[in-house]
């Protein structure tokens, strides 16, 4: 299509993804779909409908909460929003990614 | 997590409701994306297409939300729930002889624990039975015992953790007819007890609290409802009437609830209030103090807790006001237990069933036991006839986890079906026992089935279902997916010898209740020809009742003296006392003799007896003299040589003199050992001179007299008083009944027994005649390659032979235990009886030996080449 090539997600990196998003304040899932869009300036592969599954995993586990709200177009929605818990598990995934992404920008300078 | 586990519930409850809104998740997404395209200018149809392709795989999105709200495992579990049933049904023999097996071993494991519940641990019948409780005192030296009946009005009182103490005592008195009619229960009580079990009267009143006063006592009653309805015929004008309860007349004032059958083991007809003692037993000058006196002691006292007073509390409390109370409980520093209200609620009592109930459990145990290893072996044979099923399912990508725990989702369906009918069988089984050990069964025995029975039956039925199930899935599991594809019967042997260890355990188990029914049996025997000291054989005691009431104390005593002249003046030698020999009844008293090890008073039983007694009984006087005329006034005894060897070792006991109940006592003789109070009681006794009616309660006087002239003292009795009431017993025939308890023990043992030598032999059979017929294509090469079919047989032989015997000698370890638990019960008989266990070992090797035989026969006889074709 002529266009730069996308990044394929790495595996796990959309919980990360999401919960980041979600920092800033609830959000619906097409929402999400969007910032991600805009934040990463369209640079991501993500399949839209896998953000589901995965939100409903992050609930699941007690990192985000659902609840069904009207959204701004008057329709109803399910709006995610980050829990305590959350905030610490970004914080964590935070810190694993930078230091994974460390040891490989090391590894990747060395010649 | 907790979060976690409530959305997957939900999900398991309302899984529609989940997925629907799911789907309202992905539409709203799915609508705003179109809705954003059309703006962007794209056709709708075009605006559809890009918004479901930036979707993704709409399936697979559904598919990976699934899973996290479901629980894989429960679709799971279903499947093979059906999978279960199915292969079950298919295979209806297999099915039934496993279920049998189960039931048996579940069943009476179940049984037991539900007689276990319903005598210790179910309450009385009553609202909120939790808050009633029973009160004890607590001797430290002495345990546990009765409280005075005055102490229940001071607890009720002065008690701040009750709110009413009451008690209550147990008659069996006559019913508007003379002496020889049945008998009814009476019950005695404290006045408010109705009001304080909440106990409904369909009829009339219950007591009031002026009509339970011990100097004003009312004659007035409560009726049961099965008394009202049996003799009365349910007519309410029954209340007002008079009813004559031995004789007294008593004004019926109400009719209690049909469920309500009193609060003792057996159904009461009519309750009375307690102070109506003194008008039912008029000649009875203790009543008063029985009724008032602090420090008259022991009744059943009980009490219903103030809201949210514990056991601990009530304990502290009342042991404080108890000694306030009495002089003796501050004396002997006492203390008030407290205990819940069961059919057996004495601590000590309580204890002795704890201990059968350990035998019986190690008992039927292993019968459970026993039935797991029959079953296992029976799932072990099918597990290799469905090897082929297994491997064509492996080999389709099942893991092989997945078909272990389909494997034990069969075992534990089997199991749980096991648990479920024993559950069902639970109010007939212990009936049935106690029929077959000669009890009867007390009405408010209570067998139905409560949860906690069957959460005990479902619990059991998972540990067998594991027991049985674990060995037979692993090993049934580890085929070779391509040998048996093949066509070939691979059999992988393991290196666990797991066949040998069935057979092994099987023989242990059955061996070890086998030699204890045994030992039970030949001790019964050995008791039935023991020498109990006394003399059984031509002896006839007669029980001489006379009407309640007819006499007083004194005047009985009197009736009983004249009687002994008179029998004696007709020239017959007599004893009496007011024990039986063998009986139920037994007196003790605090024995204490000034100056002399043990110093501290001991409880030693005691009877009362007539000289002739001992020449009745043959019971020898070896020192001193028997008693003689005016000896019960000054106070004479007579010890028994273990009493004698207790006290006096190294001088002779006559004229020693000892402290009776505050009384001095002189000893003028020694008599020998006699067993007289029950087969195998040996140990210390005295005699005293025999005085009717001593203790103002208790059973008749028994005469007893050689059995040629027994029916002419009995017409002697009738010349003396036309009323009175006699009842003549060979003592030979009381001796076989005394047994009557240990006679049901080794009956019921040998019942199990001959069940676990059932289940052992024909599990012994099916492992043994399994692993030869496995071993059929072995066998046949060795006779084509020319080896001589006796050979062949005698190999097969010998290789299953050293299992059984090893079970044997374990058996014979765990029998040796038994015996050692059961030694009260044998008599003195050698724990290892050779004859017994000579006669097991050959049951078992028989059967070992007949199942190695004809499977390996018929191998033998086949014709090698044909069969192996057939392979």
């Amino acid at each position: 299509m002529g266009q730069k090539k996308k990044i394929d997600l790495l595996q796990g990196t959309l919980d990360l993804i999401v919960l980041k998003m979600l920092r800033a304040g609830p959000a619906n899932g097409w929402q999400l779909t969007q910032s991600i869009q805009v934040v990463s300036k369209g640079a991501l592969d993500v399949n839209y409908g896998s953000i589901y599954p995965a939100l409903r995993r992050l609930e699941g586990q007690g990192w985000v909460t659902g609840r069904w709200a009207m959204s701004e177009n008057n329709r109803r929605a399910r709006f995610y929003a980050l829990t305590a818990a959350g905030r610490k598990q970004l914080a964590t995934e935070r810190e694993q990614w930078e230091r994974f992404s460390h040891a490989l920008g090391l590894i990747l300078e060395t010649d | 997590m907790f979060r976690h586990v409530l959305v997957r519930l939900r999900a398991l409850v309302r899984r529609d409701a989940v997925e629907a809104d799911f789907d309202e998740e992905l539409r709203y997404h799915l609508d705003r994306e179109i809705e954003r395209n059309l703006a962007r200018g794209l056709s709708p149809e075009e605006a559809r297409r890009a918004a479901r392709r930036g979707f993704g795989d709409l399936y697979a999105v559904k598919d990976e939300a699934r899973e996290t709200w479901q629980w894989r495992w429960v679709d799971e579990l279903a499947q093979d729930l059906r999978y279960a049933v199915r292969s079950l049904v298919a295979q209806p023999a297999f099915t039934a002889m496993t279920l049998l097996a189960l039931i048996v071993g579940i069943g009476v494991n179940t049984s037991l624990f539900a007689a276990l519940n319903a005598v210790l641990f179910r309450p009385w019948n009553v609202t909120d039975a939790r808050t009633v409780v029973r009160l004890l005192s607590h001797h430290p030296r002495h345990g546990y015992g009765g409280l005075p009946i005055a102490s229940a009005s001071y607890f009720t009182e002065y008690g701040r953790t009750i709110e009413v103490a009451f008690s209550q005592r147990f008659y069996r008195v006559t019913l508007d007819e003379t002496i020889t009619g049945e008998p009814v229960a009476v019950a005695l009580v404290s006045g408010r007890y109705f009001d304080v079990l909440d106990v409904d009267l369909i009829a009339g009143r219950a007591f009031a609290g002026h009509e339970d006063a011990p100097r004003a006592p009312t004659a007035v009653a409560v009726m049961s409802h099965a008394l009202w309805s049996e003799r009365y015929a349910g007519d309410p004008g029954v209340v007002g009437s008079t009813i004559r309860l031995d004789g007294v007349t008593f004004t019926v004032i109400g009719v209690a609830e049909e469920s309500f059958l009193g609060t003792g083991a057996d159904r009461i007809d009519v309750w009375a209030p307690l102070s109506a003692m003194t008008l039912l037993r008029p000649t009875d000058s203790a009543n008063l103090a029985r009724l008032t006196d602090p420090e008259w002691c022991c009744y059943d006292v009980y009490a219903r807790l103030s809201p949210g007073s514990t056991h601990e509390q009530v304990s502290a409390e009342l042991s404080t006001l108890f000694r306030q109370f009495s002089v003796g409980a501050a004396q002997d520093g006492i203390d008030v237990a407290v205990t819940g209200t069961a059919l057996v609620d004495h601590p000590e009592e309580r204890e002795r069933a704890a201990r059968i109930v350990a035998i019986s459990l190690a008992a039927l145990g292993s019968i459970l036991l026993l039935a797991c290893a029959n079953v296992s072996n029976m799932l072990l044979a099918r597990g290799t006839a469905r090897q082929g099923e297994i491997a064509v399912r492996m080999a389709m990508g099942a893991a092989r986890g997945r078909v272990i725990r389909q494997l034990l989702t069969e075992s534990l369906l089997l199991a749980g079906i096991a648990g479920l009918a024993s559950v069902l069988l639970t109010p007939v089984i212990p009936r049935l026992v106690m029929r077959l050990r000669g009890q009867r069964v007390p009405a408010n025995l209570d067998f139905t089935p409560d949860g906690t029975v069957l959460a005990y039956a479902m619990t059991i039925a998972v540990f067998a279902a594991l027991i049985f199930g674990l060995a037979p899935a692993f090993r049934g599991t580890r085929v070779s997916v391509s040998e048996t594809l093949k066509g070939h019967n691979a059999r992988v042997s393991g290196r666990f010898p797991l066949q040998g260890v069935l057979i092994g355990v099987q023989v242990a188990v059955s061996v070890a209740l086998l030699m204890t029914a045994g030992l039970l049996l030949r001790g019964l025997d050995r008791a039935g020809s023991l020498d109990l000291g006394f003399r059984t054989d031509g002896v006839t005691a007669l029980r001489v009742q006379v009407p309640p009431n007819a006499y007083d104390p004194a005047g009985e005593r009197r009736f009983f003296d004249e009687l002994l002249q008179r029998l004696e003046a007709a020239g017959v030698r007599v004893g009496m006392s007011s024990l039986m020999p063998l009986g139920d009844a037994r007196n003790f008293t605090d024995f204490v003799v000034p100056g002399a090890t043990p110093d501290a008073s001991q409880a030693i039983p005691v009877q009362d007896a007539t000289p002739g007694y001992f020449d009745v009984l043959g019971i020898p006087v070896l020192v001193g003299r028997t008693f003689r005329p005016g000896d019960r006034d000054l106070g004479a005894i007579l010890v028994n040589e273990s009493l004698a060897r207790l006290y006096w070792p190294d001088r002779s006991p006559t004229g020693q003199s000892v402290i009776i109940g505050n009384r001095p006592r002189e000893v003028v003789g020694v008599v020998r050992d006699a067993q007289l109070n029950g087969i195998g009681s040996r140990g210390p006794m005295y005699f005293s001179p025999f005085s009717a009616n001593s203790e103002g309660v208790g059973e008749p006087p028994v005469i007893l007299i050689p059995s040629s002239l027994a029916s002419s003292a009995a017409a002697v009795v009738r010349a003396a008083d036309a009323t009175a009431f006699t009842e003549a017993i060979a003592l030979s025939d009381q001796a076989h009944h005394s047994l009557g308890d240990a006679r049901g023990s080794a009956r019921l043992a040998g019942v199990l027994a001959w069940l676990a030598l059932l289940l052992a032999t024909s599990g012994v059979y099916g492992v043994i005649s399994y692993s030869v017929e496995q071993r059929r294509s072995e066998i046949m090469i060795r006779v084509a390659l020319g080896a001589r079919p006796r050979e062949v047989v005698g190999l097969v032989l010998r290789r299953n032979t050293s299992p059984i015997a090893l079970g044997i000698v374990v058996g014979l370890v765990l029998s040796a235990g038994g015996s050692i638990v059961l030694s009260s019960q044998l008599y003195g008989l050698n724990p290892l009886d050779p004859a017994a266990l000579a006669g097991v070992a050959a049951v078992l090797l028989v059967a070992g030996a007949a199942a190695s035989t004809i499977p390996a026969r018929r191998a033998v006889r086949m014709d090698p080449v044909a069969a192996l074709h057939q392979e």
